[in-house]
């Protein structure tokens, strides 16, 4: 009897620790939670070497908008892989209450635990990147702004203490990163003559090395460097040569695609618009790629001014549409390579250049065009290795407007957009958000309506034929593609590839997707509200891996506007460093 | 024609010399020749009974009333794509300067234009307190340094109603008039209507196709 009881009073005792257990562990949990929270971020001094070994440094912090030196967007980090990913869920969101919504295509800058994101308008906030809970926050105030294309900031660059920031107005500012006071700000140039800038710097030893952007109001574009101390100019180099600018009069592309121009006449008029290179045009929308070694900087040139009318700047209007290497030390121009001459299509390199290593073992530069090709070129030389096939279609490439229209592909945005790529190392493959929008180009419209492209005019979108987005992965190494997905509409943002074989990239309806890096086939996705029209991010805290996003839609391509930063992590109860999945949670 | 090549200095005032009483003689006759044929075409004119000929200065006046003028606020489309870079810029100069002077002499103007002693409230800011020489009252005095300062005032504050560079608003216009169906609308208006979508991304006026 005594033994019977004995053993009941076990199973008793058993079931109440066995009742209690889940709510010990989730207590334990929610306690380590507050304590994680609790634990005030450190603010930690970026050091050059740091920026230097940002591609080595296993992945916890992204240090500047592509990652590394190398705008690869390439995480080293595995935690969520291709078997976990199922489990990804939101860890924490941070909605920057910000009161003017427009094109949210920023890129966080994280380090050691703070998050540095910039919003439209130009408003830059620090934020606990385990919590999302704000830091600081610093509001430009903006003077005149004249910017193409939405009133956007695609992120920062941080070297020792402070952050840097551009700005609408064509202001470079300098904060404090621990505390977003202004250190120092200055003009780069007359905004009320059309400058604005809308990427984010790079910040190379003594130096933050920015584009102008401003074409479309008949700016002459440059490349400049300022020293990070105090904001002095260090060098200067005009995307618009005073000689030259006419370049080959070439009759077609470097590769042999026809233009269809009228070189005799634009011959004859040159001398009439002798002087149209002071107006140029030849934005620089997005940051550059930096090879440390060689002390090269390499930076995609926009459209030439006026956009669309070539007869008042005859000549090939070098170096718009180019990808231009640069001495980062004096600015001296290495080489260029003209992707489209005398533009007439609005069909500019505006994705920034990524640096790559072949199989072959030659350094190469590769961007995203947006006549759909990807141009992959000798890094040391600007010569041609290979033209990737297109990613998306191409019909009529180079025609000339009619006044019924002339049926185009790609369209006025692409291709590929501002959307930086991404790329896998070990596949060799370079991750590309395009855009499927076939337009008229017409030499006549009706008025101006609220609402249509900023190019407004133009280019107009085919009434009842479908519009869709691609998803590209080419082999650098073939130009080829190892597989394409298509999305329900044109992609604008970018992509982040990573080790765990996973590619993230977002889409205008909100969703946000991981592909496998290397099928292409969709292993998650997560539904932000607002288009997810920014380039993706990762980093590592903890032992966690986090990967964050920014949604905020698009006004370029009417996407639904917000104002959130995503974070997404995988459950703690998986544990830290597991790899081993849980029961399949699949995002909401 | 010239007689000898410069290169010859040992030659040259012989040459001269003789070339010199040669272009003389020939000079002369040459002068008698055209006295004689002037001479001889009045002679024939006035026995033909011919008018006077009368040097004319552009189109009769019947002409002229006849010809469309285009008044320069009407100038549009064709007249801005007929313009050189060059002269866009000086248009476009004028331009703003002509809406500059505008604004500050609107926002001068008071009920009472006509400005007597007791309208003082606009005089100018070095108040200018001399009448004429025939005693009437002080009139605001809208002299154009007065003017320039006001409007130089209103650029620093970046209140001006026509802000911005000549070559921001020349590549809008550029753009504007590419389109054909546009050519017939004012340059005024099209700068108005341009002006007002850049206005919007500074949140002031009406959305343009960059407004959030």
């Amino acid at each position: 009897m005594r033994s019977t009881r004995l053993f009941a009073a076990g199973l008793v005792g058993a079931a109440v620790v066995t009742a209690l257990a889940p709510r010990a562990r989730a207590q334990e949990q929610v306690e380590t939670n507050a304590r994680t929270s609790e634990r005030a971020p450190t603010f930690t001094n970026v050091t050059d070497q740091m920026l230097v070994n940002a591609r080595t440094d296993g992945g916890k912090n992204w240090l500047m908008y592509g990652r590394d030196y190398t705008n690869q967007r390439w995480s080293p980090l595995a935690q969520v892989n291709t078997a976990t990913v199922r489990n990804l869920r939101v860890a924490w969101m941070y909605q920057t209450g910000i009161s003017r919504l427009g094109s949210f295509e920023n890129s966080p800058v994280v380090v050691d635990g703070v998050m540095y994101v910039t919003t439209p308008y130009d408003v830059a906030m620090a934020v606990d990147a385990r919590t999302g809970k704000e830091l600081w926050r610093y509001e430009h105030k903006l003077g005149t702004q004249i910017f193409c294309c939405g009133p956007n900031n695609r992120g920062v660059a941080i070297s020792g203490n402070t952050v840097y920031m551009l700005t609408l107005d064509a202001q470079l500012v300098a904060l404090d990163a621990k505390t977003g006071q202004v250190k120092f700000s200055v003009q780069i140039a007359d905004p009320e003559a059309g400058y604005s800038e809308t990427h984010a710097p790079i910040i190379v030893d003594d130096k933050v090395l920015v584009g102008i952007s401003g074409a479309e109001y008949g700016i002459r574009g440059f490349v400049r460097a300022y020293n990070k101390e105090n904001g002095q100019q260090v060098w200067n180099t005009y995307t618009i040569p005073d000689n030259g600018w006419q370049g080959k009069w070439s009759e077609t592309t470097w590769e042999g695609d026809p233009l269809h121009r009228n070189i005799q006449q634009e011959k004859a008029d040159s001398g009439k618009y002798a002087d149209a290179w002071r107006r140029g045009g030849g934005s620089v929308w997005m940051n550059a790629a930096v090879d440390e070694a060689t002390k090269t900087m390499y930076v995609a040139v926009g459209n030439p001014s006026p956009d669309l009318d070539g007869g008042v700047r005859p000549g090939d209007n070098l170096y718009t549409d180019c990808i231009l290497a640069l001495d980062v030390n004096t600015g001296a121009v290495k080489w260029y390579y003209q992707e489209v001459p005398h533009d007439v299509w609005d069909l500019d390199a505006t994705s920034p250049p990524v640096i790559v290593t072949l199989k072959d073992g030659r350094k190469a530069v590769a961007e995203a065009g947006k006549t759909a090709w990807v141009y992959i070129l000798d890094a040391a030389t600007g010569k041609l290795i290979r033209k990737s096939v297109p990613f998306d279609r191409q019909e009529s490439m180079f025609a000339q407007p009619t006044p019924e229209g002339t049926r185009m592909l790609p369209g006025a945005n692409g291709g590929a957009e501002w959307s930086p790529m991404s790329v896998n190392p070990t596949l060799g493959y370079a991750y590309v958000a395009g855009l499927e929008q076939p337009m008229h180009y017409i030499t006549h419209n009706a008025p101006y309506q609220k609402g249509t492209l900023w190019l407004g005019s133009a280019f107009k979108a085919i009434p009842g034929e479908r519009q869709y987005g691609t998803f590209t992965a080419i082999d650098l190494n073939t130009g080829k593609k190892a597989w394409q997905a298509e999305v329900d509409q044109p992609m604008m943002g970018g992509s982040l590839a990573t080790a765990g074989n996973l590619v993230f990239t977002g889409e205008g309806n909100g969703r946000f997707d991981a592909f496998d890096a290397r099928t292409g086939r969709l292993l998650w996705h997560f539904t932000g509200g607002a288009g997810c029209n920014s380039a993706p991010v990762s980093y590592m805290l903890d032992g966690t891996q986090y990967i964050a996003v920014a949604c905020g839609g698009n006004f370029q391509l009417g996407y639904p506007l917000g104002d959130a930063v995503l974070v997404f992590s995988l459950p703690r109860t998986t544990g830290a460093g597991s790899a081993r999945a849980t029961p399949a949670t699949r995002g909401m | 024609m010239r007689s000898r090549p410069e290169s010859c200095p040992d030659a040259r005032p012989a040459v001269r010399g003789r070339w010199s009483r040669v272009r003389s003689t020939a000079a002369r006759a040459a002068r008698v020749g055209i006295v004689m044929a002037l001479g001889g075409a009045a002679a024939v004119s006035i026995a033909a009974g011919a008018p006077r000929v009368v040097r004319r200065v552009g189109p009769p006046a019947a002409e002229r009333a006849a010809q469309p003028a285009v008044p320069a606020v009407l100038r549009a489309g064709d007249y801005w794509s007929s313009l050189p870079p060059a002269g866009k810029d000086a248009y476009l100069t004028g331009f703003l300067a002509g809406a500059g002077a505008e604004q500050v002499a609107t926002a001068r103007a008071g009920p009472d234009t006509h400005g007597d002693a007791h309208s003082d409230a606009h005089s100018d800011a070095h108040g200018d307190a001399h009448g004429d020489a025939r005693g009437r009252a002080h009139v605001p005095s809208v002299d154009g340094a007065h003017v320039a300062a006001a409007a130089e005032s209103l650029h620093v504050a970046h209140a001006l109603r026509f802000r911005f560079a000549p070559s921001v608003y020349a590549s809008q216009l550029d753009d504007y008039y590419w389109w054909r169906d546009h050519a017939s609308t004012p340059i005024i208006d099209a700068m108005t209507e341009i002006n007002a979508q850049l206005l919007a991304q500074q949140g002031e006026g009406d959305g343009g196709p960059n407004a959030p």
